[in-house]
């Protein structure tokens, strides 16, 4: 592309490079490939133990055909037997659903309301994008102290008996997290949706105008469709982002213990087990962050095959 | 701004109501936390969404509950309160530590990133492509999938000897010992350097991708006369890019910077000791200890986010820019 003389000799090139091409191998190439192999090793106790070995089977980190859940057993507990990693699946599916469809849908509603109003869009705008600027930890808090027993959530709602942790029970303890999640969230993707709406060109609104179609069919058969690109890297980065989530969930179920395991989330559940001083914490941990990474890697894919790009 | 597609007034009407309830949800949680703050327990429990009214000592309503935030934050396992009160664990000095660790992984980002933005933006080699596609792909490797490894480094001596140095004596016939600085009883600055560090390599990535496609936009005829002049490769970055292409360094910086202190991930595996803690490490606590004084809490949380929010008032227009082009790239 450009051929500019002065770019020529390589020799700054190689300075230009070197110091953030080492920071990316060290402290994200080299410990993410070892973290991989570290899910098929075995481990003394604890996260800075000394691997002693290879797993055998080598998917024991995954499933254990000797694995038995009746009595007690102080080795590592496979993955797919341990319920606090079946509740972390589940819940941490949940999560990506209610980000790709409240959190992309309700930013997409908001966006497209925010493009009929001639005053105030920045001010909605900044408004919207709040909650994410601070932190998820302090707005964990805060949900904590919405929804907890003496919270006003609860005060209102006459039919709970005074000190009935409503919503950290079996029943109910998704709620709080998936209502903090979508709503910190909601104005990350109203501000890329409704800047993609933006840069529709006015030609296009005056032709259908011209056309005599109604708000309805402007949305329905011209905003969405020529939104599809943007609503499909929003739909993206909310369903992997779902599935990194750690901060919120960390900060609103603080104290997760073997008798509440409904509440864990795969980031949360990956810190406990890789941090907690068991025999083989590091590949339990590594497992989990591998599992982490190949859902993102399927969900990608999923996602790419199902809403494909098109060029207009 | 698009007179050809104005909605008529019922619908705009409804918008704005819609529009305004969402706002409400935001502003009204703002509000909440905010007046509770000002009050003690026993009120917030009995009535926590009036203003507060009676205005007393200090620990009950009024101030009482900020003095207190800042005066005397104890983090747990420090129950002797006389012993917190020496200051160490002060609000400022955790703000502090805050914004130098967040601070310097700008400065870095931006130093770095820049340089490889700039190498990428202006260079032909060979393996350019390759080297795209090694940035692009760091930016999928999830916290999760690295932090346990580089904890790992950061704790090799005792035994443990880290396949990376094993490697290294292996090769090179070195006698490394590997490091041990993870720990409870660290300097504060050991500790905030292996915070700074993988949260430094985390956000290159997304820096150099955004920072070169705007260098790649800048014309080079004002380096090549530069160049003419006899300005050094450096001097042109230093004097011509890095003002030019200010916008973007913004955007990435203050990027970095909510990405930084903001994420407890990471401090929490590396900051140990309450002395090291930052503003953000010492939210958590609040979050999960149990029973305490409620005021406080809602204190803390206001004495959290405001700087942020004041961080983010400032700089709003480069983190929208950096939203949509960082959403344009996927």
């Amino acid at each position: 592309m450009n051929n500019s003389m002065l770019y020529k000799k390589k020799r700054p090139l190689v300075l230009f490079l070197i110091p953030a091409t080492l920071l990316m191998i060290i402290f994200l190439y080299y410990p993410f490939l070892s973290n991989f192999f570290n899910a098929f090793r075995t481990y003394g106790s604890g996260i800075t133990a000394q691997a002693t070995g290879w797993q055998d089977p080598w998917f024991s980190a995954f499933w254990s055909p000797s694995y038995s859940s009746e009595g007690f057993y102080s080795g590592q507990i496979p993955l797919l037997q341990d319920p606090a990693f079946l509740a972390a699946l589940k819940n941490t599916g949940i999560l990506v659903l209610a980000a790709v469809f409240l959190q992309v849908g309700l930013s997409l509603v908001l966006s497209l309301l925010v493009d009929n109003v001639r005053h105030g869009a920045s001010v909605y705008r900044t408004i919207y994008f709040f909650p994410i600027v601070i932190s998820a930890t302090a707005l964990g808090l805060f949900f904590q102290l919405l929804f907890k027993d003496y919270g006003p959530i609860q005060h209102y709602l006459t039919n709970v008996p005074e000190g009935n942790a409503l919503f950290t029970d079996e029943k109910h303890y998704l709620l709080p997290l998936l209502i903090s999640v979508v709503w910190q969230y909601v104005g990350f993707y109203f501000v890329i949706i409704a800047t993609g709406l933006n840069n529709i060109s006015a030609d296009l609104y005056e032709a259908a105008s011209i056309d005599g179609a109604s708000n309805w069919q402007v949305v329905w058969y011209l905003k969405i469709p020529l939104l599809r690109n943007t609503i499909n890297s929003c739909i993206l980065l909310a369903a992997t982002g779902a599935l990194k989530v750690y901060d919120m969930p960390n900060a609103l179920f603080p104290a997760i213990t073997s008798n509440t395991p409904w509440r864990w989330t795969l980031g949360t559940l990956m810190y406990e087990r890789a941090y907690t001083p068991r025999i083989n914490a590091v590949s339990t941990g590594a497992a989990i962050a591998v599992v982490i990474v190949v859902l993102g890697i399927l969900l990608s894919g999923f996602i790419n095959l199902v809403c494909r790009d098109k060029d207009y | 701004m698009k007179e050809a597609h104005s909605a008529s007034l019922p619908v705009r009407i409804v918008s704005h109501f819609v529009l305004i309830l969402w706002s409400l949800t935001i502003i009204v949680s703002l509000y909440w936390l905010g007046i509770n703050s000002f009050k003690n327990t026993d009120y917030i429990r009995r009535d926590s969404f009036s203003l507060p009214n009676q205005v007393t000592k200090a620990g009950e309503n009024g101030l009482g509950n900020y003095e207190l935030a800042f005066k005397r934050y104890t983090p747990p396992g420090v129950a002797n309160d006389k012993k917190v009160e020496q200051g160490f664990y002060k609000v400022l000095a955790m703000y502090g530590r805050g914004l130098l660790i967040s601070g310097i992984v700008v400065v870095g980002v931006l130093v770095l990133g820049g340089f490889c933005a700039y190498g990428m933006a202006r260079y032909n080699f060979k393996g350019k492509q390759f080297y795209h596609y090694f940035i692009i792909a760091s930016m999928m490797f999830p916290a999760f999938a690295t932090i346990v490894p580089v904890f790992r480094m950061f704790n090799s001596a005792n035994g443990v000897i880290d396949p990376f140095v094993v490697f290294l004596n292996q090769t090179f016939g070195s006698n490394l010992k590997g490091l041990n600085i993870t720990t409870a009883s660290s300097p504060t600055w050991v500790a905030m350097t292996t915070v700074i560090l993988p949260q430094l390599a985390g956000n290159l990535a997304f820096s150099i991708v955004i920072m070169t496609a705007y260098i790649r936009g800048i014309p080079v005829e004002l380096e090549e006369a530069a160049y003419m002049e006899g300005c050094s490769i450096p001097r042109i970055f230093f004097r011509i890019i890095l003002p030019i292409a200010k916008p973007v360094f913004a955007t990435a910086g203050i990027f970095s910077f909510l990405w930084s202190f903001n994420d407890i991930f990471t401090q929490r595996f590396f900051l140990l000791n309450p002395k090291s803690y930052t503003i953000t490490r010492m939210m958590m606590d609040i979050a999960t200890q149990r029973g305490v004084n409620l005021g406080l809490q809602f204190a803390s949380i206001i004495v959290c986010i405001v700087p942020v929010l004041i961080i983010y008032l400032i700089f709003q227009k480069s983190i929208v820019r950096g939203l949509t082009a960082g959403a344009v790239k996927g």
